[in-house]
């Protein structure tokens, strides 16, 4: 378990050198055209996003993808959903924290109707 | 009177931002009515958010058509109302009844006669004309009660919708507001809520849905619910399957 944690510890210290090396340009969220398609499996658009903030007043992840749809495609949100939480945050001038993830529906994962179950 | 007091004043204090509550407090503000509501959670984020979305008139009890008609009549024109897409089609409704039990057809077609008398017209198919209608229909199906004016709307936005609409007609609504306990005090009610702010109104209307034996409970007038969760998927937007929804 020690060893385990160092080696978290080793991949969080390599994490935040990327991050600071290439910053994330969280202004981009802003600054990305309302015709701008965000989700792209539910075709929601940057504009869209923002209207449910500014007129629906979503705050939230999960109310966004209520209103809007986003993130509620073939993907689920695997594509769009921190790009539609900056999106949110940046429109609602609130923290990515507060913004959430978007909740992990059945099935998990797609899957063929004839996807053979495993042998027990 | 105090400031605060004032502003937690109001003709009519709405208990629940459901779809029930949302839209009571639409008209009350149409009709002149100070209104504040209390929404524990989110606007529409409970059974009002989260149900099939069906509009229907078809098979509710008897009594309850002249109110589903002027229902019907309001969500015809929702979008204008409300300034917003609540997504209502009319793609119609279909009741069915099997061979199994063929006595069924007549409660069909009696309650056809009735429903015609309140001004909800139902159309009543079986053998081929039904099946030459509704296809996908199978064979142990032995009659069918065809409401061409139900439908369906979209339920994760309808409540929200009206509270957006409540609001800007002047309403105050208020969500993540748990009312813990209400009470009557001379002439208003009181609602108390959990993180200690009070509203007070002359006219209480508990919109709580499955939590409203809670609150009504708290005037010895309990209404004893009991909570199901229906199965349902939502899929991505495809072409219509089947166009009306079925029942039985």
């Amino acid at each position: 378990m020690a060893g385990l944690r160092r080696r978290l510890g080793r991949y969080g210290r390599f994490a935040e050198g990327l991050a600071a090396a290439f910053p994330w340009p969280a202004q981009q969220a802003s600054a990305l055209p309302n015709d701008a398609v965000v989700c792209r499996c539910e075709a929601v658009t940057a504009g869209e996003l923002r209207r449910v903030v500014a007129e629906a007043g979503a705050r939230e992840a999960n109310r966004a993808k209520a209103f809007s749809r986003v993130g509620m495609g073939r993907c689920q949100g695997r594509n769009c959903g921190e790009a539609g939480a900056e999106i949110i945050a940046a429109a609602a001038r609130i923290p990515m924290r507060s913004v959430g993830r978007l909740r992990g529906q059945a099935p998990v994962k797609p899957l063929n109707i004839d996807t053979p179950e495993a042998p027990q | 009177m105090t400031a605060s007091a004032a502003v937690n004043a109001s003709d009519v204090l709405i208990v629940g931002g459901g779809l029930v509550g949302a839209s009571a407090g639409f008209f009350l503000r149409r009709r002149g009515r100070s209104v504040t509501l209390l929404e524990s959670g989110l606007v529409g984020r409970q059974a009002s958010g989260t149900n099939f979305g069906n509009v229907r008139r078809q098979g509710r009890p008897l009594h309850q058509l002249p109110l589903a008609n002027r229902a019907n009549a309001i969500w015809r024109q929702m979008n204008e109302l409300l300034g917003a897409d609540v997504e209502y089609l009319e793609s119609g409704h279909v009741r069915v009844c099997y061979r199994g039990s063929p006595e069924h057809v007549g409660e069909l077609e009696a309650y056809a006669q009735k429903a015609h008398e309140t001004g909800l017209e139902l159309e009543l198919l079986s053998g081929d004309a039904m099946r030459w209608r509704f296809a996908f229909l199978g064979p142990e199906v032995l009659a069918a009660s065809y409401s061409a004016c139900d439908g369906h709307a979209n339920p994760r936005v309808v409540a929200p919708a009206f509270a957006c609409a409540t609001v800007r007609g002047g309403a105050t609504v208020f969500e993540n507001a748990r009312v813990a306990a209400v009470e009557k005090n001379g002439e208003d009610f009181r609602a108390l809520c959990d993180d200690g702010r009070v509203f007070r109104a002359p006219v209480l209307l508990i919109a709580a849905g499955a939590w409203g034996n809670l609150l009504s409970s708290q005037f010895h007038e309990p209404v004893p619910l009991l909570s199901r969760a229906p199965t349902m998927s939502v899929t991505e937007p495809v072409p219509y399957g089947l166009k009306p929804a079925v029942g039985v």
